[in-house]
């Protein structure tokens, strides 16, 4: 009952101008960014942080949020239009959803990329609201070993679920972490790493870390690409047509089945709207009941995808606003905007400013209802952005990471960091190394090593107190397990194979 | 002998980036390692946390060299189903050969900009910025590239100074006066 009358005046304060300025603003950059194939979601998100500092936290959670809730839907009308996906989360509904397009059905695609969407988002946030008060509760319990065994967990499932090599993901982590430790250590106030220089013994933001390897990072690597959008045919009409409720009643399981996937894969730390997507794709290929037409054109292969994407998002929210441990990428960025308003997100928040927390709740309600319609409405417009030549929207990307790390400390050395961190970004992506672990292991860091460090003081260096508390011992059993499992498998693989390089 | 040669050659690049976080690595453990700072009797010191991690860090290239160059085993594949699928059906993109010297050009010009962002102020850097930065992107419809970067930079000054309340560097002298004449023009103080 306290819930939902947290979440009524959540809503209510959704009313207020800025709130409610916020959350259309991020609706409709969230789908901007989502179209266009130069810029990923999270990049998108990362740049509008800088435009969140003057705000207060309310808002600017909310401007996130619903760039974050409406990425995961803009970048289905490009996929399903012109097959060039927005993100990759899209990329399975080009199997289904351009082969409907192609039959000269793209508006029922659409319409079901929105009902998908809608359902998907509206359920999997009802949980979301439902689930985070025992989780935060739950969350209490915890001192020094589960916070420290926490973020183990969420970093080991990161790594693992990097979509690139286990080895390759563990060596960004291991150097995100790395570059936590440069600054004034925490617990005894040692400057390490500085090499005198003042900018280095504050430490290096991890704002700088984002915006250089995701913003300018990104931009490098398009420009060797040399700027190259896919072609896109002009389509005479683009609307979208919803499907009959008897027609959505039809696909029920698939829907259900799809949101629960991907506010399940949501919760986990390290896992988002791309795996969420490509699981419940893989899921329904397995268990649909039309699994055999599945690639050829039918609903589920858009249905599937597409709500286990926008649920994912609710799952994703828990972990962060209720552990501070970010759940996604955009989560992470988002994180980041929590801690630079001077609010550490985390079960102590839903005591201390359960207000802000319902706020946010509700806005996701809102902004899953308010991309539908503003997706239904707007569709043509939002298309038409992919005629902007890249190398135009590049600059502005470079200006904008420029400002946003400048206001950050208001520092200009900060800016040559940027930039090194652009390089760094182009390299890891040159030399396949995923950069959301590094990322990760910047934000998570600092906790990690003040758990660490504080458990192993308060138990005097016996790191077995980290396997012999109930809950500790659990996450680090699973973390090890997630760590274990890649390596397994590939030793499996190779048994199978018996692959090596000629000699 | 040719063949072996380019064995060789094609391993030692596979296994180059992996031997240069190594290198790196082992610099910093030994930066760590050399910490002035005495811990309290039985606690572990400042030090021991970013040992911990280094020492991870270096066992996992120590490994994958090893894996590449004494054991001849490919790096592992992108086996996850989202890569795999993703790269199936992502649009592939052939690197047109001479865009890694753009990529370095680009580079350039951001630190370029930087340096100059608080002599010459951040209308007059901007401005400079975005219009080399969209020819070295290859973008050539003067007009647009020129008219957009003169209204994207008055436009980005307006909106971060009087709007988020970002204090932009002005510049120094003479640069600094079109910084200060733009200010008075867009009612920003």
């Amino acid at each position: 009952m306290e819930t939902l009358t947290l979440l009524g005046t959540g809503f209510l304060s959704l009313l207020e101008p800025m709130n409610a300025a916020m959350l259309a603003l991020g609706l409709v950059l969230g789908m901007l960014v989502a179209v266009l194939p130069g810029l990923t979601l999270v990049t998108g998100v990362v740049l509008a942080l800088p435009f969140t500092y003057s705000l207060s936290v309310t808002p600017a959670i909310i401007l996130l949020t619903a760039m974050y809730v409406s990425g995961t839907y803009g970048g289905a009308f490009t996929a399903i239009l012109f097959r060039i996906p927005g993100e990759p989360m899209d990329v399975p509904l080009l199997w289904d959803g351009f082969a409907m397009a192609r039959r000269g059905e793209a508006a029922k695609a659409l319409g079901w990329t929105l009902v998908a969407a809608l359902v998907g988002g509206l359920i999997s946030a009802t949980m979301m609201v439902f689930l985070s008060n025992p989780v935060a509760k739950f969350a209490l319990a915890f001192s020094a070993p589960e916070y420290f065994a926490l973020v183990f967990f969420g970093l080991t499932t990161v790594v693992t679920l990097a979509g690139s090599s286990v080895v390759n993901a563990l060596i960004s982590l291991f150097i995100g972490l790395f570059i936590a430790t440069v600054g004034t250590d925490s617990i005894y106030g040692v400057e390490r790493f500085a090499f005198g220089i003042p900018m280095l013994a504050d430490g290096i933001e991890f704002l700088i870390i984002m915006v250089g390897a995701y913003g300018l990072g990104e931009v490098f690597v398009r420009m060797e690409q040399g700027f190259s959008s896919p072609v896109h045919q002009t389509i005479s009409s683009i609307r979208t047509r919803l499907p009959r409720l008897a027609e959505i009643l039809s696909l029920k399981t698939t829907l259900l089945r799809g949101t629960l996937i991907g506010t399940t894969i949501g919760l986990v730390p390290g896992a988002g709207a791309t795996v969420s997507s490509f699981v419940a794709y893989g899921v329904e290929g397995q268990y649909g009941a039309r699994r055999n037409d599945l690639g050829k054109g039918i609903p589920e292969g858009i249905v599937a995808p597409q709500s286990a994407s926008t649920a994912s998002v609710g799952g994703a929210m828990v972990p962060l606003i209720c552990l501070g441990i970010p759940g996604s990428g955009a989560t992470a960025i988002i994180l980041g905007a929590f801690l630079l308003h001077g609010l550490q997100p985390g079960p102590q928040v839903f005591a201390s400013s359960p207000h802000i927390v319902y706020s946010i709740f509700a806005s996701l309600f809102a902004s899953i209802i308010g991309m539908c319609v503003i997706g239904y409405f707007a569709i043509r417009p939002l298309v038409k952005v992919l005629d902007l030549p890249e190398a135009l929207i590049s600059s502005f990307v470079m200006i904008f990471c420029f400002i946003g790390a400048f206001a950050a400390r208001n520092n200009l050395p900060d800016l040559y960091l940027l930039v090194g961190f652009g390089v760094v970004g182009y390299l890891f992506e040159k030399y396949s190394f995923p950069i959301a672990p590094l990322i990760l292991g910047a934000i998570l860091g600092p906790l990690a090593e003040s758990s660490y460090m504080t458990t192993m003081i308060s138990y005097e260096n016996d790191w077995t107190v980290l396997f012999m508390r109930p809950i500790s011992g659990l996450l680090m059993v699973l973390a090890v397990v997630a760590l274990a499992y890649p390596l397994y498998r590939h030793l499996s693989d190779r048994r199978r194979t018996g692959r090596s390089l000629p000699a | 002998m040719a063949a072996r040669r380019s064995v060789i050659w094609h391993r030692g690049r596979k296994a180059l980036p992996y031997a240069f976080a190594f290198v790196a690595g082992s610099y910093f453990f030994y930066l760590a390692s050399v910490l002035e700072f005495s811990a309290p009797h039985g606690r572990i010191g400042p030090e021991f946390w970013p040992k911990m991690i280094l020492g991870a860090l270096l066992a996992t290239c120590a490994y994958e060299i090893g894996r590449i160059l004494l054991f001849h085993r490919e790096p592992y594949p992108n086996d996850t189903v989202i890569s795999a699928a993703a790269e199936r059906d992502l649009p592939q993109e052939a690197v047109p050969a001479g865009t890694t010297r753009r990529v370095v050009a680009g580079v350039a010009a951001a630190f370029a900009y930087v340096f100059l962002l608080n002599k010459s102020g951040f209308l007059l850097t901007t401005f400079v910025f975005l219009v080399v930065f969209n020819y070295l992107g290859g973008y050539q419809r003067h007009v647009v590239i020129w008219l957009s970067s003169l209204i994207a930079s008055v436009l980005l000054m307006f909106v971060f100074m009087r709007i988020v309340y970002i204090s932009l560097p002005l510049g120094v002298a003479p640069f600094s006066a079109v910084s200060e004449a733009a200010i008075s023009v867009l009612g920003i103080r």
